[in-house]
Order: structure tokens, then C-alpha cells, then sequence
């Protein structure tokens, strides 16, 4: 909404400065108009907001209902106020006192009334409205959380962010001020044409003379505006692009003293930005001084023409008194309503947006998604045939086949891309295969619910991401009953707790939103403290200890080692130390196993794994002649 | 606030003309009900059609004037408004990127790009509206009470008891609602926090089946912002319709009473009418008046914000102003010459003397570190994690200062090489690649602005990107990023690696560069990396294999060194680097032979 501007009438006004009391975006200021928005398909919208209104059904009639009740004491107001003019405007000595008290106590309770409806509307609209937002939010998050991985690796974070804030802010807004004041406008505005109609068509047509002249000078005003905003967001959006990149990256930044650079690009596009937001404010701040204009002017109309209205005698000063405040109630909304328009139908627009994400199809699960169920033993995974592709014609898995037992380590090896994560994720089921089946003891793992299958692996991920919270919340995350004590035993088995003792509040410490005030390593070994505390059947490691140093890194094999009896352990590296001790070693390069065997037999073959494995101890050839000098 | 004057001052002078503008406006607003009351007051009861036309026209006069008034107003405070607003940006963010690593690990930055955006918004919003309804408000509330006063002195109890109720409920308004708006915008972030941490850790989240358990945390969350905003609008609903009220209240007491004071003959009837638009204006002045409380506090906090920032500590060393102001505005960095690629190059030597160093707070990370590499020679630091490495090379790069002792550069104490110079000669490749959205060859170029085509091929010959960007379509122009490619974390470890050879750098400084690299790959970037003339290299990682050849070995543990030699010396005698062959080795040897 607009400045709130001069009221040269009387009488009140809607108290639509609530909106603007609102905390979390910039109100009030310069009429925003921001790039138009139309929702595709309004009535279907709607429709589905209403679901969400659930219980508030009859609450929501009854704030209509007051609603209008606020209005029409607002339209009869300036009525009012005009035979109580007529009562006192014969001048000295001339004053109808009685009928003056009667007016004037009729004219309380009016006010009275109005006040009360406008309080209880608002009131109840805020429960109904924050009831409505609170359950859109809860959907949505609920919806997100049954989302398939695919539709986070394919949407940017960004705009479902903006989703998830923005464009339920807007609902929300909607929701609490707009729709009353659509509607309240709308029955003003009716109402004080009606009025005006009724006490002289004359002075009506000579007050709304201006109104085409006013529609033409907004309308006009406000397409040029509207372009000018997009520009300036366009400017806005590139220049937030270049503050977030260069603050990421500032370490980078400076290093390379690309400092010049930077604020070069910086400039030219703040100075782009300044000129299309001066462009923007002056177009979008005209409209307010011109509409005073045409209140005016159309106030002025009114005067004169009243005035010799009554001159001639057709008028009491009394009507032109009331005419002045309705011709007040008829400008000021039809103002107003142009912007709640577009505000409406920006909020309806975010709320397809937000609809578009609630009708993205959840994880299928044909077998229920029965959350508990017994947790499920393991004895034998197995790989028939596998292919897997994210883009049809980009096949990143293709003919896989193995066996990973209980008890026993498969390793998984091979240069970048070859495959290993993906790998990861069809065990997971965030991805399913699109040929071939994974078995686990003989039962396919797509009949098998997807919380269960995830439930019998602990999987320290490649990337390892860390909540905003404390080092021990961290861990227990793996399980959420674990005690403190247990959480402990987990850290010692990931050797975290060395570092974690050390860190300013052990393991109180908070960690930051990406978990930056630890070093990579520091996170990996909190990721698989996790892992471990989960006490999987499964436990899958990608690239766990990649960036772990190699004597804390071999005291972790250790404790891994004992922790092998009883599961299935399946390890991803491309260091190939950490899985010498595997019972079976794949290597995986293009996505197709080319050799699989133990470490020793496959040095043996001298084939993909020896040349990998002397890639790796090309210098070790000499270190190992060095060795002797050890002993 | 003192940052908003200083911010404004510059333009006085617009400003100054808002203001002006903004007063011809108010004037014309005041003036209009004034002469409606004399059109009422003298035309009608005198039946003189001329007067109420030239009443008329001196009132759209009036009214154009104050258009005139407004427009003028709206055009010189966007000017101003946005003016201020690009300079703030733009000195914030010189600042941010002029700030010290130690003030930079003090803020996240997430904080500091919510300054820079957000809060630099506000302030230039709120300038805004401090240049048109800052100044409107007063005038339309003074005009408006002397108006009153002048057709009506009587009314003075009756003005002060109006003034009286709005002053409680504005009052009332502010000391409530403001903590409450804080605490719903807390409340909103605490969402936000959990719908980025559930996007971000999506897969650790369903790997562990957490979705329920996240959807309670979400709850939790979302009714606590629930209820603190019921709370908020529940207040603004009961006080706004109060004020109306009070207004109205007022209103029919002043008829009541004015009717009184027209039957003794002492009022007209037109002045009335008058004297209850005035009141009308003032209540909606003290409204634009609250708001700008509301504002005010909450500009005053994005203020503070963006005063800690640049309350923070700069780096170091006068020569390292990127200010712009004193350096050529057309001045094209992509033109300067960052190293003359024909001049020969000389590697740097580096000396640590007694380096002691700590972190903002907490316990030491070096203590008493001393140890030299000579010029083109390559040393390797090694040591476990957490045992202060990455230190060593945040020192050289002048990150930080050392608490204690000193650090030679080419014999020179480092303090005393322009910052700008010491960068520019020495390239880092970090633990996590950070790359820049723009092509691959934008990123390699990234470091020198622009370089040959056979500097390039070179760069990516050595750090292998050449192996893999062939299979690009696009090649070196492949965009990376959100609207490009997604690289993996060797690819990328690569990219940023040929960004810094591309350098030709007097020292190189490799922070486990080459760790997402899968083994054949990299064994190959070492070869490369050891043909490199000129140039001094430290690499540290936690693999001997990685610092074999090294012509020396820093052994470090817990931030000493707790040896130094070559391999063969360190194996003969240090137990350290001993017990660190053995793990990575034993194993190795016990398949010895094949």
C-alpha cells in the first residue's frame, strides 16, 4: 500500500496501517509496484487455499459478515455527519440542538459499532489467517521432506527458498490485510456511489469527472513503472549474485588480489542498479502527489458545483458536506484497490508456486511407507544387473553385478566419475535403477519401504554437512535415543574425540550454519561418529575419511575392523590404503566394473587395479628401498 | 545514525530540495480546507457565485502548485535515496573486501551478505521516506494544529485531550509491538534456518530416515511463529481501531460543541467543517508518525549492523587500498599487467623465525616454528589433522599476522612487501576449490585477467584439466555453476589449480590440493608440478607420498615442528615421521614384491 496520504474529508478511515506495522519486508514508503505477476489459473488457486482454511469456515463468514457491517457504518458516517452539518449550518441562533443530540448520539453508536467490527475482524482474521499459513508451511515442508532426492539435485536451493519464504509471506500478508480490504474497498466504493446516486445525481457526475482523467494518469504511470522495477530487480539480483560469490569466496579473492577486479564489477553493476532504482522511484513516487491532484481537484468540483447547488436551492449545504467525505471514500479506495489487485494477484501468483511444489509427486512407494516396521537384518546384498542413467542418453551405470555378504568388506574403486557415488544413491533408493534389481537377501529392495531400506544403512556421505547445532547433537543425530555416553563411545571409535576435546566447548561446542569453524577432516570424523552411533547392518562409507590424516585414519580401520563381524560393509575410496583389507575390491571405471578380486589378486591380474594402485605408489617403489635404513 | 548523516551529506543539496518541495505540498494540503470553509462560510450564505469561482480556481491553483510540490519532492528524494543507497554499497563492500582474515573469522558470511543486501536497503528505503513523510508528517501535524488554533483558540482542551489519548496509544503501540515485531522476525529466521538446513542436507536426512524427527523440529518452529505473529496482529488490531475512535469521539464532541459557539455567533459553519479536517489530517500525520517510529528502530538496528562492519578491523598495509576513489575509474584491471610474462621469473625464498600463533582465542596453533626454504626448492609439511598446516600457509599469504617472531619473504620481513605484491606472487590452492559462476576458462583466467592461449594450454596441462575438458562440447567456454555444468570435487580442485599455476607464481602454496583427485590423475600433476622452474613450492598434506621428493620435510605436530630433513634423514631418525611411513606403508611392504 501507499503512503498514507492527507484525508482533507472527515470521518474515519480504515485503519489499514496494520499491513504497514507488518515486520519483514519494507512497508509503507513508495507505492510498490512490483513486476506484474498473474496467477495461470485464479478460480483453481483459490480453490485449494480454501482447503486449507479447514475449520475456519465459519469464522471466515462471520468476519465478512463485520466486515461489511464496518463498512456500511463507515458509509453512513459522512450521512450522518451532513444532517448534522444541516442542523447547525442556519447559523447564529439558528441551531436544532434536539435534533443535533440525536444525530450526534446516533452518530457514537455508529462509530461504535464500526470500531468494535473493525476490531473483531482483524482480530479473528489474524488466528484465521496465521492458522491458514501455519498449515500451507506445514504441508509443504512435509511435502519436501517425501520429495525424491532427484527433485533437490534438480532444483536450485535458492528458489525453493524463495518458495518456502517469500511467496508464503506474501499469502500471509494476503491473507491477513488483503482480502479484507479488497473487500471492504468494494463495498465503499459500491456503497458511496450508491449514496451519491441517492442524495444528487448531479454532484456525482460532476464529482467523478475526474476519475477517467485519474484511471488514464495511473494506468499510463504504472506500466512504465513496472518495467522500471523489473529492471532494477534484474540489477538487484545481478549485484546480490556478485556480493554472495565474492563474500564466499573471499579468501580466494584476496589471495589472488582479484580485490580491483571484483569491486569493478561491483560498481558498474551498483551504478546500473542506482539508475534504474532512481527510474523506479520516480515513477512509482508520482503516482501519489498526481492522485492528490485529482483528489482535489475532484474535491474542488464537488465545492463549486455544491455550492451552486445550494445557491440555487436544490441542495442543502449539509448534502454537499457528506458529498465532499463520499467523494473522499470513493477515491481513496479505487486507489487503494489497483495496488491490493496486483498485491492479490502477486500473492496468488507465489501461491502457484507453491502449489507447483505440493504437486510434484513424493517418492513412490508402493508398499506403504510403514515408518516403523522391525528394523531389518542383512545377510547378503546383491547387484543383478544394474544400469542407471540420469539423462537417457548418458548411461553412468551399466551391467552391475555383485554380491557384498555379511561380515565381509567390499571395497569400490575407480577414478572420478566412474560411478562410485551413484552407486550409493541406488542403495539408498534416492535413485532407482533403470534396469536390473538390487537384492537384498533375494527380496528387491523397491518392495521393501524406503524408510526400512535407509534404516538398515549407516552411510557417511561425500559431502558431509553438519547442522547449526552442537558437536554432541551432531553425532546423535545417527540416533536419536542415544545417551550422552554412547555418543561418546561413537566419537572415540571415529577418533573424533581427540579433536572434539580440544575444540572451545568440547562437545558443547556449537557449529556454524555449514559447519566452517572445523577443518573438512574435523567434519568427516564427526559424520562418522554419526554413522557409527546408528549401529546400522549396512554401513556404507564414501569417501569417509578422504581428507583424515593417515595415522588417525589407520586407527580408524582398526576400530572399523572389529566392527565388521555382523555386517555388510561396503567402502568407497580412491585412497587405496584404506581398502586393502577388503574381501572383494571393485573397479569401476565408466561406469562398468572392469576387474574384481582381492587387493593381492588383483595386483596379480596387473590389469586397471595395478595400474591404479602404482599410480598411487609410483614413488613408493623408492621409499620402499628406503625402507631398510628404518631398522 | 551518525553513518545516515554522513551518508546523506554529500547530498545536502537535493535533500535540501526535497524538503522544500515537500513543505510546498504540505502548505497546499493545509490551505485547501481553509478556503472550502470560506466557500461555505462567505459564497454560500452570500449567495455569491463569483466568490465561490474564484475560491475555486485559487484552489486548483493551489492544488497544482502542490503537485507541482510533490513530484519535485518524489524525483530529488529517489535521487537521494538511491544515491546514498549505491554509495553505502559500495563503500561496505570495498570495506568487507579490505577487511582482516581475524575480522573475518569474527562474522559469517552469511551475516556480512545480509548487510550488504538487506540492511543497505533498509537504510535507503528509510531515506526515502525520512525525505518525503519525515518531513510531511510534523508539517501536516503543526499546520494542522495552528490551523485549528486560528479559526477556533477555544478548541485548545479539546485538541489537548486528543493529543493526550493518541500520545498513550501511540506509546502504548511502540513499547508493545516493537519487541513483538523483533521477536516475530526471530521467529521467522528460526524457519528459514530449518527449511535451508533441510535443503541442504537433504541426503543425510533421508540416509538416516530423520523426516519425521525434521518435521517435528519444523513444527516447533513454525507455531512458535505462529503465535508471536497472532500475537503481533491481535495487538495492531485492538490499538488502530481505538485511535479511530478516540479520533471520532473527539470529533462529535467538537460538533457538539461547536454547535454551541455557532448558535452563540462566535463560529461559522464552514469553519467547523474545516476545523474536523484538520483533525483528520493530524491523526493520519501521527500515524505516518508511528510508522517512522516503527521504521526508525528497525533502520536503527540495520544501521548498527552495517556500523559493526565497518567497525571491523582492515588488513594491514597502506598500499592495500582498493578504494576506489584513488585509483582511475576506466582503469580496466583486466589491462594491468600482474606479472611481465617475459621477465624472468625468481622464486622467493621463505624464512619463519620463532613464529608463534594463535587464533583469536584459544590455544596456541604454532609455537616456535623456525625452519627456511630457499628460492625454486620444494618443501612439504606434513602432519595429522588439526596439527596447524594450513596455518603455515595462511601466514605466508598474510591471512594473519604472527603473534610472535617473523616471517622473511626473498629475505625481505614480510610486513614490508606490499600486500598486493606478496599476492600477487604467490598462488594458493586451497582444501575446498571455490570457483566463481562464469566459464572455465573466466576461473583459470581468474588470478591475471588475461594470458595467452599457450600460458593456458600450459596451466591445464600441468593440473590435467586438458584431460578432462575435451569431453566438453563447449570446451573452456562450458559455464559452471548454477546455470552451467556441475563439476565434481577433483575437477574442480584441478580448475583452481591451473588458476594458480597460471600465475607463474614466485611460491605456490598446495593445501592438499589434489585430494578429491582420483590416484593416476594426480600422480600425474605431481610430475608436472615438479618441472616447475622458478618457483618455490609447499605442499602440505598428510600422505609421504605426496612430499617424497620434497628437497625438505616439515614434520609438525600439534604446532611445533618436531622434525626436519629429507625423506631418507627423517626415516633414519625421526620416530614421528617413522610412525607416519609406517601406517601409510606397512601394509605396502607386506605385499612387497609384486
Amino acid at each position: 500500500m501507499g503512503e498514507p496520504r492527507t484525508e482533507s474529508g472527515f470521518g474515519r478511515s480504515s485503519p489499514a496501517m496494520g499491513m504497514a506495522f507488518r515486520p519483514g519486508r519494507a512497508p509503507g514508503g513508495p507505492v510498490y509496484l512490483g513486476p506484474k505477476e498473474k496467477p495461470r489459473n485464479t478460480r483453481r488457486t483459490v480453490g485449494r487455499m480454501v482447503q486449507f482454511l479447514s475449520g475456519g469456515w465459519v469464522t471466515l463468514l462471520f468476519v465478512f459478515v463485520l466486515v461489511c457491517i464496518a463498512s456500511l457504518s463507515n458509509l453512513l458516517g459522512p450521512y450522518w455527519i451532513g444532517k448534522v452539518v444541516d442542523t447547525f449550518v442556519g447559523g447564529t441562533g439558528k441551531v436544532d440542538f434536539l435534533a443535533l443530540k440525536t444525530l450526534l448520539i446516533q452518530l457514537l453508536a455508529l462509530y461504535i459499532v464500526g470500531g468494535v467490527c473493525t476490531f473483531l475482524q482483524y482480530y479473528l482474521m489474524a488466528g484465521i489467517s496465521q492458522d491458514v499459513v501455519f498449515r500451507i508451511r506445514e504441508k509443504l515442508f512435509q511435502h519436501l521432506q517425501n520429495l525424491p532426492v532427484a527433485f533437490f539435485d534438480r532444483r536450485s536451493h535458492g528458489d525453493l527458498m524463495s518458495r518456502m519464504t517469500n511467496d508464503i509471506e506474501n499469502i500471509n500478508m494476503t491473507l491477513s490485510q488483503g482480502i479484507l480490504q479488497v473487500f471492504s474497498s468494494f463495498i465503499t466504493l459500491t456503497g458511496a456511489f450508491l449514496m451519491m446516486v441517492f442524495l444528487s445525481p448531479l454532484l456525482t457526475l460532476l464529482t467523478l469527472m475526474v476519475i477517467p482523467l485519474g484511471f488514464l494518469v495511473t494506468t499510463l504511470l504504472s506500466r512504465n513503472t513496472r518495467k522500471a522495477f523489473s529492471l532494477q530487480q534484474k540489477a538487484l539480483g545481478d549485484l546480490n549474485g556478485l556480493i554472495e560469490e565474492s563474500i564466499t569466496g573471499i579468501w580466494i579473492v584476496k589471495a589472488f588480489t582479484g580485490e580491483r577486479k571484483v569491486s569493478d564489477k561491483f560498481s558498474r553493476i551498483n551504478r546500473e542498479l542506482r539508475k534504474q532504482g532512481i527510474w523506479a522511484q520516480i515513477l512509482a513516487g508520482t503516482v501519489p502527489p498526481l492522485m492528490n491532484l485529482m483528489n482535489n481537484l475532484s474535491f474542488l468540483s464537488t465545492a463549486v458545483g455544491g455550492g451552486w447547488l445550494v445557491l440555487r436551492g436544490s441542495l442543502s449545504v449539509g448534502i454537499v458536506a457528506s458529498f465532499l467525505q463520499y467523494s473522499r471514500q470513493f477515491m481513496r479506495p479505487l486507489n487503494e484497490m489497483a495496488n491490493q489487485v496486483n498485491l492479490l494477484q502477486a500473492a496468488l501468483a507465489g501461491a502457484e508456486r507453491v502449489f507447483e511444489i505440493l504437486d510434484e509427486s513424493p517418492e513412490v512407494d508402493k508398499n506403504g511407507d510403514s515408518k516403523d516396521g522391525s528394523p531389518l537384518q542383512v545377510n547378503r546384498i546383491e547387484f543383478v544387473d544394474v544400469h542407471f542413467s540420469y539423462l537417457p542418453e548418458v548411461p553412468v551405470l551399466r551391467d552391475l553385478d555383485f554380491e557384498a555378504w555379511r561380515g565381509k568388506t567390499i571395497a569400490i574403486v575407480g577414478p572420478t566419475g566412474a560411478g562410485k557415488t551413484t552407486l550409493v544413491s541406488l542403495l539408498a533408493r534416492f535413485y532407482e535403477p533403470s534396469r536390473g534389481r538390487i537384492l537384498f537377501d533375494d527380496r528387491d529392495i523397491r518392495t521393501i519401504p524406503k524408510a526400512i531400506v535407509r534404516g538398515a544403512l549407516g552411510i557417511v556421505l561425500q559431502d558431509t554437512y553438519l547442522f547449526s547445532s552442537t558437536v554432541r547433537e551432531n553425532i546423535r543425530y545417527g540416533r536419536l535415543d542415544a545417551t550422552d555416553e554412547e555418543v561418546l563411545e561413537a566419537a572415540r571409535m571415529a577418533e573424533a574425540d581427540p579433536f572434539i576435546r580440544r575444540l572451545p566447548q568440547g562437545y558443547d561446542t556449537m557449529l556454524s550454519d555449514e559447519g566452517l569453524n572445523i577443518s573438512q577432516g574435523e567434519r568427516q570424523l564427526i559424520s562418522l561418529a554419526r554413522a557409527l552411533l546408528a549401529n546400522p547392518p549396512i554401513l556404507v562409507l564414501d569417501e569417509a575419511t578422504s581428507n583424515v590424516d593417515t595415522r588417525t585414519e589407520l586407527h580408524i580401520q582398526r576400530a572399523l575392523g572389529r566392527l565388521r563381524k555382523g555386517r555388510i560393509s561396503i567402502v568407497i575410496a580412491h585412497r587405496l590404503s584404506t581398502i586393502r583389507d577388503a574381501d572383494v575390491i571393485l573397479v569401476l571405471q565408466e561406469g562398468r566394473i572392469v576387474e574384481r578380486g582381492t587387493h593381492r589378486s588383483l595386483l596379480e591380474a596387473k590389469s586397471a587395479y595395478h595400474a591404479l594402485y602404482h599410480a598411487q605408489f609410483r614413488r613408493q617403489a623408492e621409499l620402499r628401498s628406503s625402507h631398510n635404513l628404518v631398522e | 545514525m551518525r553513518l545516515l548523516f554522513r551518508s546523506l551529506s554529500p547530498y545536502w543539496i537535493p535533500a535540501l530540495g526535497a524538503v522544500l518541495l515537500m513543505t510546498g505540498e504540505v502548505v497546499a494540503d493545509v490551505y485547501q480546507p481553509l478556503l472550502m470553509s470560506r466557500i461555505v462560510d462567505v459564497g454560500i450564505r452570500t449567495g455569491d457565485l463569483p466568490f465561490i469561482l474564484s475560491s475555486g480556481f485559487r484552489m486548483v491553483l493551489i492544488a497544482f502548485l502542490g503537485s507541482i510540490g510533490g513530484v519535485g519532492c518524489t524525483i530529488l528524494s529517489s535521487y537521494t535515496s538511491q544515491s546514498v543507497g549505491a554509495d553505502l554499497r559500495e563503500r561496505l563492500f570495498a570495506h568487507t573486501l579490505s577487511l582482516s582474515f581475524p575480522s573475518l573469522d569474527t562474522t559469517s558470511p552469511p551475516t556480512l551478505i545480509t548487510r550488504l543486501t538487506n540492511d543497505v536497503t533498509q537504510v535507503q528505503t528509510f531515506v526515502l521516506m525520512m525525505l518525503r513523510m519525515m518531513v510531511r508528517a510534523p508539517l501536516l501535524l503543526v499546520g494542522g494544529t495552528v490551523m485549528i488554533l486560528l479559526l477556533n483558540p477555544s478548541l485548545t482542551p479539546f485538541l489537548i485531550a486528543f493529543y493526550a489519548t493518541l500520545f498513550l496509544g501511540m506509546g502504548l503501540l511502540i513499547r508493545k509491538g516493537l519487541p513483538l515485531f523483533n521477536l516475530v522476525q526471530k521467529k521467522l529466521d528460526g524457519v528459514n534456518r530449518v527449511v535451508r538446513e533441510n535443503l541442504a542436507g537433504i541426503r543425510l536426512i533421508k540416509a538416516f530416515v530423520r523426516g519425521e524427527y525434521e518435521i517435528e523440529r519444523f513444527r516447533a518452529a513454525n507455531r512458535e511463529l505462529k503465535d508471536s505473529t497472532v500475537r503481533v496482529s491481535r495487538l495492531m488490531s485492538g490499538t488502530l481501531p481505538l485511535l479511530f475512535l478516540s479520533m471520532n469521539l473527539c470529533m462529535i464532541a467538537i460538533l457538539w460543541f461547536g454547535a454551541h459557539q455557532i448558535q452563540g455567533g462566535t463560529l461559522q459553519a464552514g469553519k467547523l467543517i474545516a476545523i474536523i479536517t484538520y483533525l483528520t489530517q493530524i491523526l493520519h500525520s501521527m500515524m505516518m508518525v508511528a510508522f517512522l517510529i516503527v521504521t526508525l528502530a528497525r533502520v536503527k538496528s540495520s544501521i548498527g549492523r552495517i556500523d559493526e562492519v565497518f567497525a571491523l578491523e582492515r588488513e594491514a598495509h597502506g598500499d592495500n587500498k582498493i578504494d576506489r576513489r584513488e585509483q582511475p575509474q576506466e582503469g580496466n584491471p583486466q589491462e594491468l599487467p600482474l606479472w611481465p610474462s617475459s621477465s624472468p621469473q625468481e622464486p622467493w625464498s621463505i624464512e619463519f623465525q620463532q613464529v608463534r600463533f594463535r587464533y583469536r582465542k584459544g590455544e596456541p596453533v604454532l609455537a616456535d616454528l623456525s625452519f627456511r626454504v630457499e628460492g625454486g626448492k620444494t618443501l612439504g609439511i606434513l602432519g595429522s589433522t588439526g596439527s596447524g598446516k594450513s596455518t603455515i600457509l595462511a601466514l605466508i599469504l598474510r591471512f594473519y599476522e604472527p603473534e610472535e617472531g617473523r616471517i622473511l619473504v626473498h629475505g625481505m620481513p614480510m610486513h614490508k612487501i606490499p600486500l598486493t605484491v606478496l599476492r600477487r606472487r604467490i598462488a594458493w590452492v586451497s582444501q575446498n576449490p571455490f570457483l566463481f559462476s562464469g566459464t572455465v576458462r573466466e576461473n583459470i583466467l581468474w588470478g591475471v585477467g588475461e594470458a595467452t592461449e599457450e600460458d593456458l594450454q600450459w596451466a591445464s596441462r600441468i593440473a590435467r584439466v586438458d584431460e578432462f575438458i575435451e569431453r566438453f562440447p563447449e570446451g573452456y567456454e562450458t559455464l559452471i555453476g548454477q546455470r552451467g555444468v556441475t563439476l565434481s570435487g577433483g575437477q574442480k580442485q584441478r580448475i583452481s589449480l591451473a588458476r594458480a599455476l597460471l600465475k607463474k607464481p614466485a611460491i605456490l602454496l598446495l593445501d592438499d590440493a589434489t585430494s578429491a583427485v582420483d590416484l593416476a590423475t594426480e600422480a600425474s600433476i605431481q610430475e608436472g608440478l615438479r618441472s616447475l622452474q622458478g618457483t618455490t613450492v609447499i605442499v602440505v598434506t598428510q600422505r609421504i607420498s605426496s612430499v617424497v621428493f620434497a628437497d625438505s620435510i616439515l614434520v609438525l605436530e600439534e604446532g611445533r615442528a618436531q622434525g626436519w630433513g629429507t625423506h631418507r634423514e627423517l626415516l633414519r631418525c625421526n620416530p614421528i615421521y617413522q610412525d607416519i611411513f609406517r601406517s601409510q606403508m606397512e601394509e605396502e611392504l607386506r605385499n612387497g614384491g609384486t
